[in-house]
């Protein structure tokens, strides 16, 4: 938290003194705004997701890309790419509290991680092929599924899982974590292990053809459709959401699309609000932020959507 | 804070006994703690944690750092901050056109300028699971547990190749 406290005041610093006798003075042409006003404008819009994300309960990328797609003048290449390293920076810092605690879990990641990855791979290489405007039309679509999927989509705790199928049984994906709330040791173990991991190859797919991360698909996958417990599959979507998102990041990064300075504020200010919102966690009314959350992806979706109608 | 009638040497005496008393309590507490999430955990899991800890930690330290050199100027960027507005609106495509950067890992040549340097962070957390499954390999092995190194394997080479390039398809 210092760490992006002292990044962003030195941002304010450039911003408010004169600019690195490197930059040559060349009048801007696609902006009325000055590149540090959109740089510190980013900052704070990604801060504020970043509290509202993690006191929604949903990731980063998938709040990142539809807002700042629809309403930066950042192309949706660089948009998309930092969106997963959004994604991945906040799986990534997550990872060994949850490893540790047994609440994600490595044999549980490493099958579905395998297969969303490689998918994440081809549809990286999609997304960055297809023309701007059925990119933003299938991000809206995409976001506006998403939203039908948060409003509609019921949790279970602790799904009931009479018999573990014989793919799972063989890949050993079971185990037992310790739940603190109720102090006691919980079992669980999958089924449908085949239809779970089918439906990886679509989640890898859209995670790397928009960058908007997978958790927002992992939990319900691995909790409605596999039956893990949902404190496990939420832990555990984040630990496959690092190896996905990786895979598709390089892609980006390969292909030029990423910009630094879209990209680390980005990462700055999310992982800022991130903290904030954590603290902000058990005092926020969880159940009205969710509904703004709501209410910011339909508003962005049906941007995107307007954006590729070219609206 | 200490009970002792033996003057300057006793409190000496006092605190150090203290101060190895609490030490001792920390490890058994570090002990029992580790040894609980063992029942919870496996090595390999606990191993892979330990590195992404690490690797976290330097990676947004070393994220942070470039980028202040960059947008102070203390290293010079390939895109002028002043004309960024000019290139952010373009396609990745496009952008690698105007400046002269192809795919993959060309940008590595241009690490000398501020904006590519933190390439350089943004690279090594794309990489840093990569590093943590290598990590886990030798565990599983150790194991004989073939399955699972199957699927390390697998995933270890599928994130090479996307790091390599090598999947990255001209437009």
């Amino acid at each position: 938290m210092r760490l992006a406290i002292s990044v962003i005041l030195a941002l304010l610093a450039v911003a408010l003194g004169d600019e690195p006798a490197m930059a040559q003075a060349t009048p801007p042409a696609a902006s009325a705004l000055p590149w540090w006003a959109w740089v510190l404008l980013l900052l704070v819009v990604t801060f504020v997701l970043g509290v509202v994300a993690v006191v929604g309960g949903v990731g980063g990328g998938v709040l990142f890309v539809p807002i700042v797609s629809g309403f930066f003048p950042f192309h949706l290449d660089f948009v998309r790419g930092t969106g997963l390293l959004i994604a991945l920076a906040g799986a990534l810092a997550a990872g060994p509290t949850l490893l540790r605690g047994g609440i994600a879990n490595l044999q549980l990641a490493m099958p579905p991680a395998l297969i969303a990855s490689s998918a994440a791979i081809v549809g990286a290489n999609i997304g960055l092929a297809l023309p701007d405007n059925i990119v933003q039309l299938a991000l809206g679509t995409i976001i506006l599924g998403v939203v039908s999927l948060m409003a509609l989509a019921r949790k279970s705790a602790y799904p009931e899982v009479p018999k573990a199928d014989a793919l799972s049984a063989a890949l050993r994906m079971h185990g037992i974590y310790h739940d603190p709330f109720s102090d006691r040791d919980i079992e669980w173990k999958v089924h449908r292990t085949p239809q779970g991991l089918a439906l990886f190859i679509i989640i890898g797919l859209l995670a790397g053809m928009f960058g908007i991360g997978a958790g927002w698909a992992n939990v319900p996958v691995l909790n409605l459709v596999m039956g893990v417990p949902l404190k496990v599959s939420v832990g555990t979507s984040s630990f496959i959401l690092s190896i996905v998102d990786s895979a598709a990041a390089w892609v980006y990064l390969n292909h030029g699309a990423m910009l630094a300075i879209i990209a680390v504020p980005s990462m700055l200010g999310m992982m800022l609000g991130s903290t904030i919102g954590v603290g902000l966690l058990s005092r926020a009314n969880v159940a009205v932020i969710r509904k703004v959350v709501i209410g910011l992806l339909l508003l962005a979706g049906i941007r995107a959507l307007l954006k590729g109608f070219g609206v | 804070m200490f009970k002792s009638d033996g003057g300057l040497p006793g409190a000496w005496r006092q605190l150090t006994t203290n101060l190895k008393v609490r030490a001792r309590l920390r490890r058994q507490q570090t002990i029992k703690a580790r040894n609980l999430q063992l029942k919870y955990v496996t090595l390999e899991q606990r191993a892979y944690a330990d590195l992404l800890d690490v690797g976290v930690r330097f990676g947004r330290y070393f994220l942070a750092g470039t980028f202040i050199l960059y947008v102070f100027g203390f290293s010079a960027p390939k895109i002028p901050l002043s004309e960024l507005p000019a290139y952010w609106s373009m396609s990745a495509y496009q952008l690698s056109a105007s400046i002269g950067v192809g795919t993959g890992w060309s940008w590595l040549s241009l690490v000398g300028h501020g904006d590519y340097l933190n390439f350089l962070g943004i690279s090594f957390l794309a990489g840093l699971t990569l590093i943590c499954y290598l990590r886990v390999l030798p565990f599983l092995l150790h194991r004989k547990d073939f399955v699972f190194s199957a699927i390390l394997t697998l995933e270890v080479t599928v994130l090479s190749l996307a790091a390599s390039g090598l999947l990255t398809f001209d437009h």
